[in-house]
């Protein structure tokens, strides 16, 4: 008899424990547009947590074209920990000219197959909004935040009600305005942090942010 | 180039709005301004649908809407209750005839390809 009662108050515990775990385990997904400096956030914070990089940063376009995917990061941040999937999107734009990528020395035929592995890419990120737990919008804080991709990529996870976070990228540059980013956002109440990826500024705020919003 | 205006009206009989744009813009010389608004997951399918159609002479779109909804949660249900619709504006062209557009929120302005 006590044994029963021992294998089951087990199972108890054993979900319990997986509740729990379910509970502290996130897909936390990097969005925004094509060189807005996902890839760089991404291994920064791999960096901070794992000790490695997840991916290739390029001043050309669509570098990541595939979802690059980090498991079992455990955010320990002032004593706080949690465990989560980083997934670093390929950037989301509405138009893709393989003419483009020949202006950075690739030929047509290396530009081609860019272009038709970032369309592929942009309707992998699109697909995965509906599978995300909390989301960073990247932003580059040097161009018009205001943009329809933006919007796009916000409007479908609050759909969701999924937990947002508004990265403004490169303030070590002289030309960011973080001001433009927080007045055409003013109105969506997300929390919007100025960041440098590349240089490590205010990452500690995205922290705490995060923290608060997976909390 | 042409602009072609479509009245809501018009867009009432259309079931799949993205079908719509796609069926009326996708390698033709024109822009299409739609007497509505997009919703978020429309554009989404949007933005999915076009990259799927994008080859050598297809570039895909630039696109921009405005909504008159507002996007304070209390504000967008008190509206939905006193049934205020959302009609709205969206602009939206061939990447390589609309070179850019640019809202801020409340004007949009469109710069064409020389």
């Amino acid at each position: 008899m006590s044994d029963v009662v021992n294998l089951m108050l087990q199972k108890l515990l054993e979900l319990i424990t997986n509740i729990f775990r379910r509970k502290r385990h996130v897909n936390l997904g990097l969005y925004g547009s094509p060189n807005a400096g996902k890839t760089t956030l991404a291994n920064k914070i791999a960096k901070d947590f794992v000790g490695k990089e997840i991916g290739t940063a390029s001043e050309i376009p669509h570098e990541t074209r595939t979802i690059n995917r980090l498991e079992n990061v455990v955010f320990n941040h002032n004593g706080n920990k949690l465990e989560f999937t980083l997934l670093d999107m390929p950037g989301i734009s509405t138009k893709i000219d393989y003419r483009e990528f020949m202006k950075y020395g690739l030929n047509k035929k290396e530009a081609q197959q860019r272009a038709r592995e970032a369309t592929k890419g942009v309707i992998e990120a699109i697909k995965m909004l509906e599978n995300v737990d909390a989301a960073i919008l990247v932003l580059d804080a040097t161009e018009d935040p205001y943009t329809e991709v933006n919007l796009t990529i916000l409007g479908n996870l609050e759909a969701k009600k999924i937990p947002i976070i508004i990265a403004a990228n490169k303030i070590d540059l002289e030309n960011a305005d973080l001001e433009r980013v927080k007045n055409a956002f003013s109105d969506y109440g997300y929390p919007i942090i100025g960041i440098s990826a590349l240089k490590g500024h205010n990452i500690d705020k995205l922290y705490e942010e995060l923290k608060k919003k997976i909390n | 180039m042409d602009i072609e205006f479509i009245s809501s009206k018009a867009l009432e009989k259309e079931k799949d709005k993205v079908n719509y744009i796609l069926k009326n813009l996708a390698k033709k010389e024109k822009v299409l301004v739609l007497q509505c608004s997009l919703t978020a997951e429309e554009e989404k399918t949007l933005i999915a649908e076009t990259m799927n159609m994008i080859d050598e002479e297809f570039q895909g779109i630039e696109i921009s809407t405005m909504s008159t909804q507002e996007h304070s949660s209390w504000k967008k249900k008190l509206l939905e209750i006193l049934g205020v619709k959302n009609h709205g504006l969206t602009i939206v062209g061939p990447a390589n005839i609309v070179k850019k557009i640019k809202k801020n929120p409340e004007i949009v302005k469109i710069s064409l390809s020389d």
